[in-house]
């Protein structure tokens, strides 16, 4: 008989998942499991309604990354029609996708992984939460990350046209062309972004790489797993955000394959388990094997880590001298351990700043050429993007005249949902013995899966959005012995 | 003259509608929110607006209010399905708890604490009024609201106008 630990729901976590923790007689765990409630019948809301609609319907999806979705869903609706945007159009969004990473990068660093890593995984849990990262380090840090914010935003609605959930990408590019005026306010934010960006990178050495428990949490083996890797890389297998092709290396950071968007379904097959619905993406040419680390087990992690640990470097110099440092100080590629998630977090926040730079800066940025009018009868078409929590794939089917016949979507954590799992299962085993389950070791195991930043709600929901913290421990016979509420955030 | 005009003059307001509307009853939020608006009528003083946000992102659509009035659906399980239910965020005890949708974000009241303390003009929590709708069908994409939330929308839109003539 098993004792049952429940952490429900989990603590800045959208949506409602929870997870489940048995402990055997001993008080040993047995296994766990995460659980998250997937929203049901999109696909079917999708069918009937014009391509063109998409990428505006689809950035509704989610409250999170609307930015994501509006990229993926123009991209696969461009392929549905068969037509080419103009260079200046594909600039632009990558433009307003660069400025969106930098702020959701630096939005995770700052009210999520620095509670963990600034306030302390072992703080009073009113505190872990952006107030007191803010309270730790000082105001100052905090008005940079607001102001941060704001820029991102402003870029948004530059050319995107509208706040949050952009507009302006239609098939065959995008309805808003840039001015002088907003290219040049652009540019001066790209360039305190870049400055913010060192800044946040020398911060996380200074109080993360500097502090030997959190050093030694992040190289240590609770967090450490050996899995495929999968990220979109350019021409020259740079990191790239909005287009390229997939790349994906076995655990000891060779190539494994490399293939276009629309070639997708020849590499990534979904595998089903009884007591969830959502379903595990795994590497079809290597086969499920459960939830297991190792060359022969097709689970693969897409995760900034992961994006850095699938290329070979990033294309811009200072991203490229802080992927250096990262991996030279973490013994090379591949990293495997999970919390370095975080570190490769803010190369990509420097990157990120840079290309909003460099694409603001590129002289056809004004150009009036935003747009090829699609011709050719539409099909059927794949849009990939990098989502800042793992690649995000949507499908379109559509008739002779673009109306949708069917979707398919692989947001960017069900990528992770396997390896989240597996962190997941091996944190508890690794802190939870004797049947001791406190708080410390609660935050512990969560940290696990908080590292891959994931977002399962897709959807801003209802009040109350954050709930607390339930763990429920039961004797062998099923009975409730204990419940512990905490609310945090 | 509507009672709102001489509110107008003390009190800077916003009403804003949240949820997702592509979720069901998760979009009784907009649907309250643009009935208030056409009530309202033209030249109104107050600003009315639907968002999809939370946690931070929220807090940055309040700043330079000084009276907020949400407008949100409720999934507690404690109410009926439909019944609307009134409060100020100030009500709420923990810092913590309040409308947070995010892995990577902060609940209501922190980002406010946040707006605060960097000095931004936020309403104060007792001049947030939260008008929540129970709602259970929020998991499945639809346009639609189920019948009882459908019916609580012209009770949730008296509140809001009840709110701002009081």
């Amino acid at each position: 008989m098993t004792q049952r630990v429940t952490i429900d729901p989990i603590t800045r976590l959208e949506g409602h998942g929870k997870i489940e923790i048995f402990l055997d007689d001993k008080g040993e765990v047995a296994n766990s499991y995460f659980q998250i409630p997937e929203l049901r019948g999109f696909e079917r809301f999708c069918v009937g309604r014009p391509v063109e609609e998409m990428a505006l319907l689809t950035n509704r999806i989610c409250g999170v990354c609307p930015e994501a979705h509006h990229m993926a869903g123009a991209k696969a609706a461009d392929a549905v029609y068969h037509v080419d945007p103009p260079r200046t159009a594909k600039m632009l969004r990558e433009l307003l996708y660069s400025a969106f990473y930098a702020t959701d990068h630096t939005t995770h660093f700052y009210a999520l992984a620095g509670p963990d890593f600034i306030v302390g995984p072992d703080a009073p849990v009113a505190e872990r939460n952006i107030l007191g990262v803010i309270h730790k380090v000082g105001l100052e840090i905090g008005g940079k990350v607001i102001q941060m914010r704001k820029y991102g935003h402003t870029v948004v609605e530059m050319i995107g046209g509208r706040k949050v959930h952009p507009a302006t990408s239609i098939p065959g590019g995008i309805t808003k062309i840039l001015s002088e005026e907003e290219r040049v306010q652009i540019e001066e934010m790209g360039r305190w972004a870049i400055d913010f960006a060192l800044f946040t990178i020398q911060a996380f050495k200074d109080i993360v790489l500097a502090n030997k428990t959190y050093l030694d949490l992040i190289v240590g083996d609770v967090y450490n797993h050996k899995t495929y890797y999968m990220g979109l890389v350019d021409a020259n297998n740079k990191v790239n955000f909005y287009d390229g092709k997939v790349r994906v290396v076995d655990p000891e950071g060779k190539e494994f394959c490399k293939y276009e968007p629309k070639d997708y379904m020849q590499h990534i097959a979904e595998h089903v388990e009884p007591w969830t619905y959502l379903k595990f993406p795994y590497l079809k040419n290597v086969g499920w094997k459960g939830f297991v680390d190792g060359k022969d087990s097709g689970v693969y992690m897409a995760t900034p880590l992961s994006r850095l640990n699938a290329s070979d470097g990033m294309a811009t110099p200072k991203a490229q001298a802080a992927y250096d440092e990262m991996y030279s100080t973490l013994g090379g590629k591949p990293v495997h351990q999970r919390l370095a998630i975080h570190w490769a977090r803010l190369v990509e926040l420097l990157y990120a700043s840079e290309r909003w730079v460099e694409l603001a800066t590129d002289p056809e940025i004004t150009s009036p050429n935003v747009h090829t009018k699609p011709t050719e009868t539409p099909t059927e078409g794949v849009g990939i993007v990098e989502a800042p929590r793992g690649t995000l794939t949507h499908h379109y089917w559509t008739d002779e005249r673009g109306v949708v016949t069917k979707v398919n979507l692989i947001v960017g954590t069900t990528n992770n949902y396997a390896p989240i799992q597996m962190s997941t299962n091996k944190a508890a085993r690794n802190l939870i013995h004797g049947g001791k389950v406190n708080e410390g070791l609660l935050n512990m195991v969560e940290m696990a899966f908080r590292a891959y930043d994931p977002c399962f709600g897709c959807a801003t929901h209802s009040l109350p959005g954050q709930m607390p913290l339930e763990v429920t421990i039961r004797n062998k016979h099923g009975e409730v012995v204990e419940v512990v509420k905490q609310f945090v955030d | 003259m509507a009672s709102w005009v001489k509110m107008t003059q003390t009190m800077k307001t916003i009403i804003v509608g949240l949820g997702n509307p592509l979720l069901g009853d998760d979009g009784v939020g907009w649907k309250v929110a643009e009935e208030v608006k056409k009530r309202l009528g033209e030249g109104s003083p107050f600003v009315v607006e639907c968002f999809s946000l939370s946690g931070l992102s929220l807090m940055e659509q309040l700043i330079g209010y000084e009276r907020v009035i949400l407008i949100d659906s409720l999934n507690t399980g404690n109410y009926h399905q439909g019944e609307v239910v009134t409060f100020t965020l100030d009500t709420l005890e923990d810092l913590t708890y309040g409308h947070s949708a995010s892995a990577h974000d902060a609940s209501l009241k922190t980002a406010l604490g946040v707006g605060r303390s960097m000095g931004e003009t936020l309403p104060a929590d007792n001049e947030i009024h939260v008008v929540a709708i129970e709602a259970r069908h929020v998991y499945d994409f639809s346009e639609e609201l189920s019948l009882e939330v459908e019916a609580s929308v012209p009770v949730a839109v008296q509140k809001v106008l009840d709110l701002l003539a009081a």
